[in-house]
């Protein structure tokens, strides 16, 4: 520690961000271990052999560099079919597929993904199968962060099998991509820590009472994942801040805006990381915790033209569910709309709102889905999850509000927006499963043995 | 390609409480906008909470008169999370009255409020406002010092042809590199503009 930076003494997480300012120096957050694709082995003739090239007992990721998405040109391009050869003690497979250069307004899908049972998890025939095949995929254009991925279980219920998985992915255009594989193996455990990095942006942390209610807020969802035995890795998590202030308004890009702006999630991702000096950035077995002043989701191409654009305030945004293991990938969480208005003109964060958006978000990027959507025709894929139907919609205005589902999941942590009756986390439920698909994320590790 | 999909930010939309701070002004102009819109889909309530990423003029096709009314005292009252004000300044860019589009001028022009209420009032004051007006409000939000502004200010540059200097002269100055991209790409479009 430097002399004369007692801020650097502050024992919660979120002072210590507060005083990185003065408390270290600018350095390169580092990026994680990349296995090089010429070392994995094919297990058949194009085929990716996980067992040689990750090791038992313990999470490894691998990243194929450059695999081509063939099609005409300014056409609809897919893979061929990628075959993965899963050794028998695997627990749980994360899958992503993202372009070299971020940002580039590309889409991609998963379009198939078949276990060694045969079964095809994945049917690619519409949009609307896609959402409601098993296992759901996200595909984030509107972040700006071109990525999809998928992960493997969705319900902890079903326990994956060694074997020939066969997958393949469509695109918008034909370009070559990399495909991220994460692949954990080993032996479930009844306990796990979520990793964090928690990245300040600019002023968007405004004073130290700003610092004390995040840190309770990180406190109160950590005491309600508690129950299901899963923890934030609050003592361990790393800190970091971006100092550029232009990127502490984030702008969450419509999905046909071919030229979204410069202050794009993207570029956060991009953006120099100062690091702390006493608790350094995990690399990409850590999920990033961005904490922004605004996030202003776009829901038409930008205000260029006459009377167009509208824009809706959010919360919060996971940047995929699951999150795909990239570093700096994560979770953004919007300071701003959390604050309450002050008789005195002033403001103060609620901690308890923070929470319940700060589980949530988390909670999608470890790969948990709302139990149900805003219309009530998805859900997830978790057995003890209650789901709120169409049929649910009783003044039919096409959306299942918290009121019509009080007899199924409106008071889930996971539902499509909080209950009006009970918008604090600490009046919300989780279910056991839930947990046990959060336990099983690849980033999750046990506090006992490993991973 | 019938695959493609957005699956969409998982966005956390919290409903606005009745059983909170719109039930602490008893006769005021929300809950008669309650009464004056119960029969319709978009209850104010939900309009500002729950209802996140729903096309909110649809609200002004509707005839709940004392909505316009009842989202500036949203705006107006303090005591709630700024999410609610936010919302309700969103969803004035849809209000076709004169008097709301100078209000959300004043409200974007004026130093003395918070970054986050002069950035909404904007966005929805661009929405309608008259050219002559619009300049002026936009050449004020450029000078500004809040980055947010200065980038919202730079997104809507090709409707002003006229400040393709003051953009050229802030892109030299910028001292942050996403500044530095918003002028560049800002110049790109004043350039494409008709």
């Amino acid at each position: 520690m430097r002399p004369g930076t007692t801020a650097c003494l502050a024992s919660g997480i979120v002072p210590a961000i507060l005083a990185l300012s003065s408390c270290s120096e600018a350095s390169d957050p580092g990026a994680g271990p990349i296995t090089d694709p010429n070392e994995v082995v094919s297990c058949e003739e194009g085929g990716i052999d996980l067992s040689e090239a990750s090791e038992a007992a313990t999470t490894t990721f691998i990243t194929v560099t450059g695999v081509p998405f063939i099609g005409e040109s300014g056409q609809a391009a897919a893979t061929e079919e990628i075959i993965l050869c899963v050794p028998a003690d695997v627990l749980s497979l994360s899958l992503a597929f993202r372009a070299t250069e971020p940002g580039t307004g590309q889409r991609y899908a998963f379009s198939t993904f078949r276990t060694p049972e045969g079964d095809n998890l994945v049917d690619a025939t519409d949009e609307n199968t896609i959402l409601l095949s098993p296992l759901r995929q996200t595909q984030s254009p509107s972040l700006g962060v071109d990525f999809a991925s998928i992960m493997y279980p969705q319900n902890p219920q079903t326990q994956p099998s060694g074997g020939r998985y066969v997958l393949q992915a469509v695109a918008s255009e034909a370009l070559n991509r990399d495909l991220m594989i994460t692949i954990r193996r080993g032996t479930r455990q009844d306990n796990g820590v979520i990793p964090l990095n928690l990245i300040s942006v600019g002023g968007a942390i405004a004073s130290e009472e700003d610092a004390a209610n995040i840190d309770r807020a990180l406190s109160i969802a950590n005491e309600f994942l508690t129950q299901r035995a899963i923890s934030l890795g609050l003592d361990t998590a790393g800190v970091g801040k971006v100092n550029d202030t232009a990127l502490e308004s984030i702008i969450l890009p419509s999905a046909d805006d071919a030229d979204p702006p410069a202050n794009v999630p993207a570029a956060l991702i991009a953006a120099e990381v100062t690091e702390s000096e006493t608790r350094t950035l995990g690399g990409r077995n850590a999920l990033n915790l961005y904490l922004v002043k605004e996030l202003v989701l776009q829901q038409a191409p930008d205000l260029g033209g006459e009377g167009s654009g509208s824009e809706v305030v959010a919360l919060g945004v996971s940047m995929g569910a699951p999150g795909a293991y990239i570093d700096r990938h994560g979770v953004f969480l919007a300071l701003e709309p959390h604050r309450l208005t002050l008789q005195s003109g002033g403001t103060v964060l609620v901690p308890d709102l923070l929470a319940g958006t700060l589980a949530h978000e988390i909670s999608h990027w470890l790969g948990l889905y709302h139990t149900s959507e805003l219309d009530g025709r998805f859900h997830d894929r978790i057995d003890d999850t209650a789901q709120c139907e169409r049929s649910a919609d009783n003044n039919d205005d096409g959306i299942v509000q918290p009121g019509e589902c009080q007899d199924s999941d409106a008071n889930n942590f996971m539902f499509w927006t909080v209950d009006p009756e009970a918008p604090v986390l600490s009046s919300m439920t989780i279910s056991e499963d839930q947990g046990a698909l959060i336990r099983l994320n690849p980033v999750v590790v046990s506090t006992v043995g490993s991973p | 390609m019938t695959i493609q999909h957005s699956f969409g930010p998982a966005i956390v939309a919290l409903a606005l409480a009745s059983t909170t701070w719109l039930q602490g002004h008893p006769a005021s102009a929300a809950a008669e906008t309650r009464a004056d819109c119960v029969a319709q889909p978009s209850t104010l309530e939900r309009l500002l909470g729950a209802r996140h990423g729903l096309p909110e003029h649809a609200v002004f096709e509707r005839s709940c008169s004392r909505l316009e009314e009842a989202l500036w005292q949203v705006v107006e009252t303090p005591g709630k999370p700024i999410v609610y004000t936010l919302r309700a300044l969103s969803v004035l860019g849809h209000a076709p009255s004169p008097a709301s589009a100078e209000k959300l001028a004043h409200i974007a022009e004026d130093p003395a409020q918070r970054s986050s209420l002069r950035h909404y009032a904007a966005m929805a004051f661009f929405r309608h406002a008259p050219q002559d007006r619009a300049a002026q409000v936009h050449a004020t939000l450029l000078a500004d010092k809040d980055p947010a502004l200065k980038l919202f200010a730079l997104r809507l540059a090709p409707r002003f042809p006229t400040c393709a200097k003051s953009v050229q002269e802030l892109e030299r100055r910028a001292d942050s590199t996403t500044l530095r991209k918003a002028c560049r790409r800002a110049l790109r479009r004043l350039k494409q503009a008709p």
